[in-house]
């Protein structure tokens, strides 16, 4: 029997006649599309299923598992904190719900404000109507609100109103650390202080930057200045401490100041930084630097005599001796006593262009390289000629700043390498010593400044049991017509605390500008009446803050025995 | 009909999918863990430097200043009150030491004694 497909279809076809061969042809034809169309579907089959096992066992599809929240997955700070040197807190960015409101989806802008305002009670419900009823589809209705005030508008269900996450720059010690710090404006962007000079840093690097301040000698600088200013009625004041070992500052403070978590216009007088910006001439606190000079320069030493009743006239002026002792008198007694004559013979001695070499040595002449924008450039005189030189030698005709005046007064009673201030923790480390005076012309000259403390017009500034070597100056200020005037004084200590004549630690600048005369300073505004008690407590509150013992055994060792022979007794006019 | 191979085959192709399957499921799982810890841990940490922030302000020295002039009769220290080892144990030596102060300081705590 003929099987199915080997019947043509002819077979089937009425009237056709069979056609064997062309019938299997076509069958074969047929069957060899049908086998190609099954193995194509065979084909698509298998690769679905390929397809799902591969995405059934594979796991990095590029596709996310979660919705991975940015702000939630891993904490972003933004700005990075800003910390003293025991890692408190001095400037730190925190989140916060900023509200805003879609006007044109706000239903009743009566009722919302009115909720709004009760939620926020130090908002206007009259400018919270006008902004939900101005129609924008975005606009602010109050920025960095506490999370209890979110809390509480979030409950209140106001359509059309919403939050945005927002940041702060927060200040927790306000104006204590003000004029070091600084500050950022609305976008987050230093403006002042180290916020401005380390923007980079504290936007990119993500690590916490720490300075060389210390909170508590900050404070303890502050409370005095201020109580200074209060006592003796003062326009302003500031003060500096450094650490001799380091050159880091440990604290500095000018007054008045400002609390960078409001708003500050940066011409608001506060906003100054007295410290490092403003420039004074020094008084008698320059003659550590006439002193060190001479003795530096071998042309004198501590016994090398002067004589100072002779008149010394520059221009019209005769120079005078406040209080000083008179006649021939040596080196030693020249400084204790603050001879203006006997400064003005010494500067002489080394010569205009010796003081100029040695006040560029000391960085007295060129800006300080600290790390804030707020640097002031010292005021020089144009043509240094030999009555700038008599000038100068007693603090007179060459304004530099508070921070000049302790980096080169630290240089000088250091140990005579050349000190720059730092306010970063670790930012003075491995630097070579470039030496400014010698070790022992150092020593030398705390040896006079303690002199001064036991014997001079620093009285007022010792601490028992510290060793405290100190020396005043007071100039008088200028008139707005460029005068001196007579009964206006700036005042300015310096003062370094230690165990030994040997082993000084701390120093400390401070001014005081326009003290007025009280009853227990017999009306008298010498610096030796009020900035040199300040600087004494200074040092006596730090000292012990910081671990520094007394040692009342050491006060009298390591003296020049020369020193011992000489009488500083004042002598009657 | 199916040979015994072919359905061996088969079972085991079954039973390893349906495996890949269950711990790829599980690691998804676990991963989503991860991810909640991780929000959590970033959570703690926004609360954590908050609470840095607000510690730094409660413990202001001005602060801490005006309370304890407020609440205690505490004075600042002194440097006197500061003591070594030997002014402790060693009275007589620190004492030759001291005496020999010709700023007329004396530790005020040993005096007594």
């Amino acid at each position: 029997m003929q099987k199915p497909w080997e019947q043509s279809a002819s077979d089937f076809l009425p009237g056709s006649r069979p056609q064997g061969r062309h019938y299997r042809q076509a069958l074969d034809m047929a069957h060899n599309r049908l086998v190609i169309a099954s193995i194509l579907f065979v084909f698509i089959l298998v690769g679905i299923a390929g397809r799902l096992v591969f995405i059934g066992v594979n796991q990095d599809m590029g596709e996310p598992l979660f919705v991975h929240d940015a702000v939630h997955s891993k904490f972003h700070q933004g700005r990075s904190d800003i910390v003293d040197r025991n890692g408190v807190v001095l400037a730190t960015t925190v989140t916060t719900s900023s509200l805003y409101a879609n006007a044109k989806k706000v239903l009743d802008a009566e009722i919302a404000a009115k909720m709004l305002a009760k939620a926020l009670p130090g908002y206007s419900e009259k400018k919270l109507f006008k902004k939900l009823t101005s129609n924008r589809p975005f606009i602010w209705l109050a920025r960095h609100l506490t999370p209890k005030q979110r809390d509480r508008i979030m409950h209140l269900g106001i359509p059309g109103v919403s939050f945005r996450k927002d940041s702060k720059r927060l200040y927790p010690h306000g104006r204590l650390v003000s004029h070091v710090v600084g500050l950022t404006n609305i976008d987050d962007h230093g403006i002042a202080g180290l916020e401005k000079s380390n923007e980079q840093f504290l936007l990119t690097e993500g690590k916490e930057l720490a300075l060389s301040l210390d909170v508590r000698v900050q404070h303890a600088i502050r409370d005095e200045l201020q109580k200074g200013i209060e006592e003796f009625s003062a326009a302003g004041a500031t003060a500096i401490v450094m650490d001799l070992e380091n050159s880091e500052i440990l604290g500095m403070v000018s007054l008045p100041d400002f609390n960078p978590n409001k708003n500050v216009k940066l011409t608001d007088p506060a906003y100054f930084n007295k410290a490092t910006v403003g420039m004074y001439e020094m008084g008698s606190t320059f003659k550590i630097l006439n002193t060190a000079m001479i003795l530096e320069s071998g042309k004198a030493d501590l016994s090398t005599t002067y004589d100072t009743s002779e008149e010394i006239k520059i221009g019209r002026f005769s120079i005078t001796d406040y209080r000083a002792k008179h006649g021939i008198i040596n080196v030693a007694q020249i400084f204790v006593h603050s001879s203006n004559k006997g400064s003005i013979k010494m500067a002489l001695d080394v010569g205009t262009e010796g003081q100029q070499e040695f006040m560029r040595k000391v960085g007295c002449l060129s800006r300080c390289n600290i790390e804030i924008p707020e640097r002031g450039r010292p005021l020089i005189p144009r043509h240094w000629r030999e009555a700038n030189t008599m000038t100068i030698s007693y603090g007179y005709g060459l304004a530099i700043s508070p921070l000049h005046l302790l980096n080169s007064v630290a240089s000088l009673l250091g140990g005579g390498c050349r000190k720059e201030a730092t306010l970063l923790k670790g930012g003075a480390q491995d630097r070579p010593c470039d030496r400014v005076i010698k070790a022992d012309v150092s020593s030398k000259m705390r040896q006079l400044l303690r002199l001064v403390v036991v014997k001079g017009t620093s009285k007022k500034a010792d601490v028992p049991g510290y060793f405290i070597a100190a020396k005043t100056g007071t100039r008088n200020m200028l008139s707005k017509s460029g005068q001196y005037n007579k009964d206006r004084v700036a005042t300015s200590f310096v003062g370094i605390v230690g165990e030994s004549v040997d082993k000084p630690r701390y120093i400390v600048v401070a001014l005081l500008e326009d003290p007025k005369g009280l009853k227990k300073t017999f009306g008298f505004t010498a610096a030796g009446w009020n900035v040199a008690p300040i600087g004494g407590r200074i040092l006596g509150r730090v000292a012990p803050l910081l671990g520094l013992r007394p040692h009342p055994d050491r006060l009298n060792k390591g003296f020049d025995p020369f020193l011992q022979t000489v009488d500083f007794t004042k002598n009657k006019k | 009909m199916l040979n015994k191979s072919t359905f061996v085959t088969l079972l085991a192709l079954f039973l390893l999918g349906s495996l890949t399957y269950a711990i790829k499921q599980k690691v998804i799982e676990l991963d989503g863990e991860l991810s909640q810890v991780h929000r959590t841990m970033a959570q703690y940490q926004e609360s954590m430097h908050i609470l840095n922030a607000e510690w730094a302000y409660l413990t202001r020295p001005s602060r801490l200043q005006a309370l304890v002039e407020e609440h205690t009769r505490l004075h600042q220290s002194q440097g006197v009150a500061l003591v070594s080892y030997d002014d402790v144990f060693n009275p007589q030596q620190s004492r030759e030491s001291y005496e020999d102060n010709t700023s007329g300081m004396r530790l005020a705590s040993l005096k007594d004694r």
